[in-house]
């Protein structure tokens, strides 16, 4: 079998000089949707982060190919162009560049091509009415002003227009309204079949879920991996709680 | 001849007012040449817009020693509205600097009773100019109700220094808008005052600028409170990178007899490297009590957190330097009025490549 797109080895994390994630395994293959699951403070969105490349989590061991090359030798900018995508679970407000003029620029970067403003234009209509958006909010600042569930709605939007290979999508649904939920699960449906785009969706409900066939749920529990299966493992989560994970990550320290 | 030597050490852009003591911030200092040759402009007459009124001797905001040194050599064009009439098409002034010897134009603008008129100057550059300075003076006088917007785009290119002054008298409910905005330029000077001296006459500037490599901004923004209910606002954006130097002086000085007069002066500012020199002196004079004026500064850094988000989209650290540098240029470019000009400059904007060093 062929390397997967995105494999993780003995992952170790620091932040402020605390070890927040321990020797983390993944494999994620080209096409294929992983669910991770676990507990508030687990380091869910350590792990995304630290995948990206944010500067301020400091990888201290291990090691992370992406479509076979080593990722944590990139910068963030990087890792995006080569095919990597977060959605944050706090998108940041940037005042003074729209929504438009910002995708515009970082799929120009992403193709290392110039768009074609009309095309451009037409695209980012198409896509905004997969997500039931108002297309008047690509000429907005990006993310100012916009409640919750639109900042949400405009990392997807970024995802759709960007077309990584992997997209980790951190809690993508929360904050939104369950009819949201569902037009954004279609979004990102719409992401993996064009693309055959893999993901990695951190949450903790199962709507965002609706339209996608989940391949593998991980449960990361005190910045391990403490657990995996197929998608019954969030349902049956959802019932029954992390607690049968914790007395495993206990037993692991 | 002790004239000409004088007029080689200009002091501009004076702060009201004598006793402040800001180490080298009260003025600036300015050598010229003792002369200068007229600069010519290319220039678009509306239909209906006349050549000619008559200007009593209005003041700058570069101040009185600028004003004797320019008056000697600049290219003058004097234009006057009629009463009540309302201008619809703009008077368009284009300077095609060239650089080399230094070069002077002034303009003189008689608003007459309630007419409205839109100037916009373009202090262009050639492809290949040499280094330089140009100087340029606009003189304004708004009688009652008249209405009028300047804007000054300054974009000469990185070799050339550019001295500006503007200075407007404004009659009872006369209006005066003026933008400026500053792309380039390897030192600018500004100068710009408002005498509001007619009561409910008002002044609006909005100033955005980009300031890198060694280049400097020196502003000198004023208004003189006379009249009853008067209003001012001095809104400036701006960002400065590598080493650029900017000082911001704004004044509103709130004269006897002023009452019930607001002024407000607002600066945002973002600072792209630590290198950069950002000077801001606001001064609120109050000779009158029934007055409000407000000051209010933001001076930022790009955080690392909002740095993250958008490095996460696949742009590098200087392509959002420069993006956000553009942003505040094409926010004030967005009140040109003319669609023509408006759309020339957000493309210059837009070509305008942020220098990385
Ligand atoms: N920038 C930071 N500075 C200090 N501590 C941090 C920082 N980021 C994360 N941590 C700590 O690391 C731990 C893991 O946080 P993380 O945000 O990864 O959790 P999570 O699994 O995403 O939780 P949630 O479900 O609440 O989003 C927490 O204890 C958190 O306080
Ligand atoms: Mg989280």
């Amino acid at each position: 079998m062929s390397d997967p797109l995105l494999k993780v080895r003995q992952l170790t994390v620091n932040v402020e000089d605390k070890e927040i994630l321990h020797q983390v395994d993944l494999d994620i293959a080209k096409g294929e949707t992983h669910v991770l699951m676990g507990p508030n403070g687990a380091g869910k969105s350590t792990l995304g982060y630290a995948l990206m490349g944010n500067p301020r989590y400091e990888v201290t061991g291990g090691s992370v190919a992406f479509d076979g090359a080593d990722l944590l030798d990139e910068s963030a900018d990087q890792r995006a162009r080569s095919g990597l995508f977060l959605s944050f679970q706090n998108p940041l407000e940037v005042p003074g560049i729209t929504l438009g003029n910002f995708i515009r620029n970082a799929v120009e970067q992403r193709t290392g091509e110039r768009v074609r403003l009309w095309n451009f234009r037409k695209q980012l209509e198409k896509e905004c009415e997969i997500l039931d958006m108002d297309p008047s909010y690509v000429d907005r600042d990006l993310n100012v002003g916009f409640s919750g569930g639109e900042k949400k709605k405009a990392e997807i939007l970024q995802l759709l227009m960007l077309k990584p290979k992997l997209a980790i999508l951190d809690e993508t649904d929360s904050g939104l309204d369950v009819d949201a939920v569902r037009t954004v699960s279609k979004g990102v449906e719409e992401y993996q079949k064009q693309q055959d785009g893999a993901l990695l969706i951190i949450t903790h409900n199962t709507g965002i879920l609706s339209s996608l066939k989940v391949d593998y749920t991980h449960v990361l529990v005190s910045g391990q991996i403490v657990g995996g299966g197929d998608a019954s493992l969030v349902d049956e989560i959802n019932r029954d709680g992390y607690e049968k994970y914790e007395a495993r990550a206990k037993a692991a320290e | 001849m002790n004239a000409t030597q004088q007029a080689n050490n200009l002091v501009v852009n004076h702060l009201p007012g004598q006793t402040w003591n800001w180490l080298k911030m009260n003025d600036a200092r300015v050598a010229v040449d003792a002369s200068a040759a007229p600069l010519e402009a290319q220039i678009t007459v509306p239909e209906g817009l006349r050549e000619g009124g008559a200007l009593v001797p209005i003041g700058g905001g570069m101040g009185p020693d600028y004003d004797r040194w320019i008056q000697q050599d600049a290219a003058v064009k004097a234009y006057e509205t009629a009463e009540g009439q309302k201008v619809a098409e703009p008077l368009k002034l284009t300077y095609a600097l060239a650089g080399g010897k230094t070069a002077a134009a002034a303009c003189r603008i008689d608003a007459k009773a309630g007419s409205e008129l839109t100037v916009i100057m373009d202090f262009a550059g050639q492809p290949e100019a040499q280094p330089g300075t140009a100087a340029f003076s606009t003189k304004l006088h708004l009688a009652a109700g008249a209405a009028v917007t300047l804007v000054q785009i300054h974009r000469s290119g990185a070799g050339q220094r550019i001295l500006n002054d503007v200075g407007a008298v404004l009659e009872e409910n006369a209006k005066f808008n003026v933008i400026h905005l500053v792309m380039d330029g390897a030192s600018t000077y500004v100068g710009c005052q408002a005498d509001l001296k007619g009561d409910q006459s008002s002044f609006n500037a909005d100033v955005a600028y980009l300031v890198q490599n060694e280049d400097l901004l020196d502003t000198n923004y004023v208004a003189l409170h006379h009249g009853k209910k008067t209003e001012s606002r001095i809104i400036s954006a701006g960002v400065l990178r590598d080493r650029a130097e900017k000082l911001f002086r704004g004044t509103i000085d709130f004269k006897k007899g002023a009452a019930g007069s607001v002024g407000n002066e607002k600066e945002d500012v973002m600072l792209m490297d630590d290198t950069v020199v950002n000077k801001t002196i606001p001064l609120i004079l109050c000779a009158e009590e029934d007055v409000e004026g407000n000051h209010g500064a933001t001076i930022g850094k790009l955080d690392d957190a909002l740095l993250f988000y958008m490095e996460s989209r696949g742009i590098d650290v200087d392509d959002i330097y420069e993006m956000i540098a553009k942003s505040k240029l094409e926010a004030a470019s967005r009140l040109i009025p003319d669609q023509a000009v408006r759309e020339d400059v957000q493309d210059y904007i837009e070509a305008h490549q942020v220098q990385k060093q």
